[in-house]
């Protein structure tokens, strides 16, 4: 009955985000190269929104301290990562001279370990804390967790210092990929090559129309496992006994009890998906950005947070198409689009739509309505 | 005139103990009664027996340890403690005579204390100086608190971007009250924004409150017909884009190098000068200067205890009026309320927006008492969370309570400072140097602050004292007021939201 109003809304929005992207494509100078970007930065918020979305479907509060979580564990990468740096050479006598490998391996090692870490500590806090509290009002569940937050980011500061730390990975030269009509023989090129064709380009004029986006190895390393992570997860949630569970659970969690589903087993496989994704986030955020700080997950959390409500608080899916959404929107409307807006104003950006959609659509865009009041 | 300024701090020390303790007129007579002749008293001795043989020994005895740093902050600290007993007897006692001797004793342990100043020549600007402003700033916590407490306590509303409120307010009151001539040359950029206002501090306050109070009708308009969830997430926000604007808006703000010497209210009327100064009148009345400028303080902790009063008083009014007993309605089942007719966006919205007012009131108060503000003043641990913890602590929706948890948990945060101090700047260790105050320190105390506040959440919900039951002005309080609170009314945030 209100489906009508309520669609035209939704509707709506799915044409801004698409003219946005028209817009962004075709009128923003180096548009495509920030859309790219939007998208990298995107797929990251994804692994770290998907936690936050789970925690809220199905224990039915807005976790705060999800993005220290995330920090947590990209500390914890951070230890494994220095560590292996030097111990796989010792292990391996091979790998000695391939200096690369080392450091990749080093850094699949400490997603595992960070991942490891986070669930640990996201799963101890579970036991200590929320357990005892699952049957108080949410918000009594809110506070909790806003104080775990700054104690995780307290204990973060203790152990690793307050200072930047950065993983052991060396800086990358990024590979261009131009596309267009380069050689201006009116036929359609693609073409990509490292650093020095770049430079090589330069030193021609570009051609009129050219389209070109670098990638290093690390952003396309970062788009394509987080991508891949969000599509394992589909699989695991769609065709799992537990992923169905879950399903099950957040739709009615007394019904799924009487159906003899083990709420509590389903919990905690919710706490270990949701950290161990945003420990690996924590690690695709350090990687991309170059530095870590205590802070970072504070600052990521707003974020996150934008992404969940945009696309729906409580739908996986949601949390992805809204990742996506603000990724993009932070990337293309500071700096290139707009060049009055600071940089610094990215989460501002996210700030205001998430703010926006609240005012036009509550319920985001694939969430279902629970309008009150 | 040294006289009249411990009157004045006397009187002023009175005043919390005073309108914590009772509500009958008389008492309160009695009680400024006790306040003269006792130091009446005092100061007839005081002047009398200047140089008396009492004094001299008294001074000896204390200056063989005078030597000692820290004596008087630990001599405050122990007062504090002291005192803060006894506040907590007088609040939470019901019997008259114990609340009475506990009253009476902290009055005369303030007396000793005073005495043991005024007789031995330690200077009292010494021995004041870390009191006053461990008190003026408790202080402004507990207003902050109090502004907290009619959105969490009275009405249920979550708001965890109290430093925002308390940041705007700090922000808009010294924009418009500092003296451009103040600051350093080149600061502040061109552009519209570009001037300090240099007006009255009055007028800081009142926009203060007044921009506060704006921000929350703007977060309260998206968020308050939603979950409270969508209120928790777009308070964080706001503050944290509030810090982001303060940051980065340098022609506004001066950006991270702060805004410095931020003009005191009536500074220049109060303060004798170092140098000449035109003679400061008020309605054409020359206002004699008389303190000096270490007792400054002092007329600004008067000023800190007034807002407290205030607000206290009108929160009181409030919870007992039918706006207030709607707001807890809305708090124990909004549905509820709804179905009765109520408004709740309404109802909720004000709520939301009184309490960021008052919260913009302690956040002018706060930038004219640190006389600087920068983008540090958004900061979520010591505003946000230290607050909430002090509400908790105090007891959600006794706006007693409050006060208590504001002043206790300050003096556990600042008096943990002095740890700082004893504990080795750098500790070396096994896997290498750990700095110890900068990253052992602070993170600790936080994470101590932590455990307190979830400990109380698991086992003490209420607090420490615990909401009232109050109905009605109509009604006499004593009436309704069991000797505890049951524990049906323990669970102040039960709003029950699905």
């Amino acid at each position: 009955m209100r489906s009508q109003r309520v669609d035209i809304v939704k509707w709506a929005i799915w044409g801004v985000i698409v003219l946005g992207l028209i817009w962004g494509l075709f009128f923003v100078k180096n548009g495509p190269q920030f859309i790219v970007n939007g998208i990298r930065f995107g797929s990251i918020l994804m692994l770290g929104a998907i936690g936050l979305t789970l925690t809220y479907r199905i224990l039915n509060f807005a976790n705060f301290s999800h993005g220290d979580i995330l920090i947590f564990g990209a500390y914890v990468a951070l230890t494994v990562d220095w560590w292996l740096v030097g111990q796989l050479p010792e292990w391996f006598p091979q790998l000695a001279e391939a200096d690369m490998a080392v450091r990749w391996l080093a850094i699949v090692g400490a997603m595992v370990g960070g991942a490891i870490g986070a669930i640990g500590i996201a799963l101890l806090i579970d036991k200590l804390i929320y357990s005892r509290l699952r049957r108080s009002a949410a918000v009594v569940l809110v506070i909790a967790s806003f104080g775990m937050a700054l104690f995780l980011r307290a204990l973060v500061q203790a152990i690793w210092g307050v200072g930047n730390q950065a993983y052991a990975m060396r800086t990358q030269l990024p590979t261009f990929y131009a596309f267009g009509d380069l050689d201006g023989d009116g036929r359609f090129d693609v073409f990509a090559g490292a650093l020095r064709d770049l430079i090589a380009l330069a030193g021609t004029p570009r051609p009129e129309g050219a389209v070109v986006i670098t990638m290093t190895p690390v952003q396309w390393v970062t788009l394509i496992v987080s991508l891949a992570l969000v599509t394992l997860l589909h699989l695991f949630l769609k065709y799992t006994k537990t992923g169905k569970a879950m399903r099950a659970l957040a739709d009615n969690m007394d019904l799924a009890r009487v159906t003899g589903i083990n709420a509590e087993r389903i919990i905690r496989w919710a706490w270990a998906i949701g950290a161990g994704l945003a420990a690996i986030a924590g690690v695709f955020i350090g990687l991309n950005w170059g530095i870590i700080t205590p802070n970072t997950g504070a600052l990521v959390l707003l974020s996150l947070f934008a992404a969940v409500i945009l696309g729906g608080i409580g739908s996986p899916y949601g949390a992805m198409l809204g990742a996506l959404v603000i990724g993009v929107a932070q990337n293309l409307l500071v700096a290139p689009a707009i060049p009055q807006i600071n940089s610094q104003y990215k989460p501002a950006i996210a700030f205001a739509m998430m703010i926006l959609m609240l005012l036009v659509r509550p319920q985001g865009l694939l969430g279902e309505a629970e309008r009150k009041g | 005139m040294d006289a009249a300024i411990l009157w004045a701090f006397t009187l002023s020390l009175a005043l919390p103990g005073i309108f914590l303790a009772v509500r009958k007129a008389w008492v309160i007579l009695a009680g400024i009664a006790f306040l003269i002749a006792g130091w009446g008293g005092l100061i007839a001795i005081y002047v009398v027996q200047n140089g008396v043989s009492l004094r001299e020994f008294l001074r000896q005895a204390l200056s063989v340890i005078e030597g000692f740093a820290y004596l008087p902050q630990i001599y405050s600290l122990l007062l504090m403690v002291v005192s803060l007993a006894g506040l907590w007897v007088l609040l939470t006692r019901t019997n008259r005579r114990t609340r009475w001797g506990a009253f009476v004793g902290t009055l005369l342990l303030w007396s000793f204390y005073l005495a043991a100043a005024a007789f031995t020549g330690v200077p009292p600007d010494r021995m004041f100086s870390f009191l006053s402003a461990f008190l003026i700033i408790a202080g402004i916590y507990a207003v902050l608190t109090l502004g907290l407490n009619i959105q969490w306590g009275y009405t249920g509303l979550f708001n965890i971007g109290v430093a925002g409120f308390f940041g705007v307010g700090a922000y808009v009151s010294t924009i418009l009250v500092q003296d451009p001539a103040k600051m350093a040359v080149g600061a502040g950029l061109e552009g519209f924004f570009a001037t300090y206002f240099n007006q009255p501090f009055l007028v800081g306050f009142v926009a203060a409150m007044a921009a506060s109070g704006l921000t929350a009708l703007v977060v309260g308009f998206a968020t308050l017909r939603l979950r409270a969830d969508y209120l928790a997430i777009a308070t964080i926000g706001i503050a944290e884009i509030l810090r982001l604007i303060a940051a980065n808006e340098q022609e506004l703000t001066e950006g991270n190098r702060g805004i410095p010497n931020i003009p005191q209210p009536l500074h220049e009327c109060l303060v004798i000068p170092v140098r000449e100064a035109p003679p400061c009148t008020l309605l054409g009345i020359e206002i004699p200067r008389f303190l000096e400028p270490a007792q400054y303080n002092w007329f600004y902790l008067v000023l800190v205890l007034g807002v407290i009063f205030l607000a206290f008083l009108a929160l009181e009014r409030i919870a007992r009026s039918p706006w207030g007993r709607s707001l807890r309605a809305i708090r124990e089942d909004e549905d509820a309320a709804l179905a009765l007719g109520k408004n709740t966006f309404r109802f909720k919205m004000q709520a939301f927006v009184v309490g960021a007012v008052i919260m913009g009131a302690a956040g002018s108060l706060w930038a004219h008492f640190v006389k600087f503000v920068d983008p540090q003043i958004f900061d979520a641990i010591s505003r946000t969370f230290l607050v909430w913890v002090m509400l908790i602590v105090g007891g959600t929706g006794n706006n007693r309570g409050v006060i208590l948890g504001a002043f206790i948990m300050w003096g556990i945060w600042s008096g943990t400072n002095f740890l700082n101090d004893v504990l080795p700047p750098t500790l070396e260790t096994p896997i290498g140097r750990i700095d110890v105050a900068a990253q052992l320190f602070g993170p600790i105390r936080i994470m101590a602050i932590v455990i307190i506040l979830e400990l109380i959440l698991l086992f003490r919900p209420r607090g420490l004292l615990g909401e009232e039951r109050v109905t009605s002005t109509m009604i006499e309080p004593k009436e309704l007021r069991p000797a505890s609170a049951p524990e049906s009314h323990s669970h102040p945030p039960a709003s029950k939201e699905d």
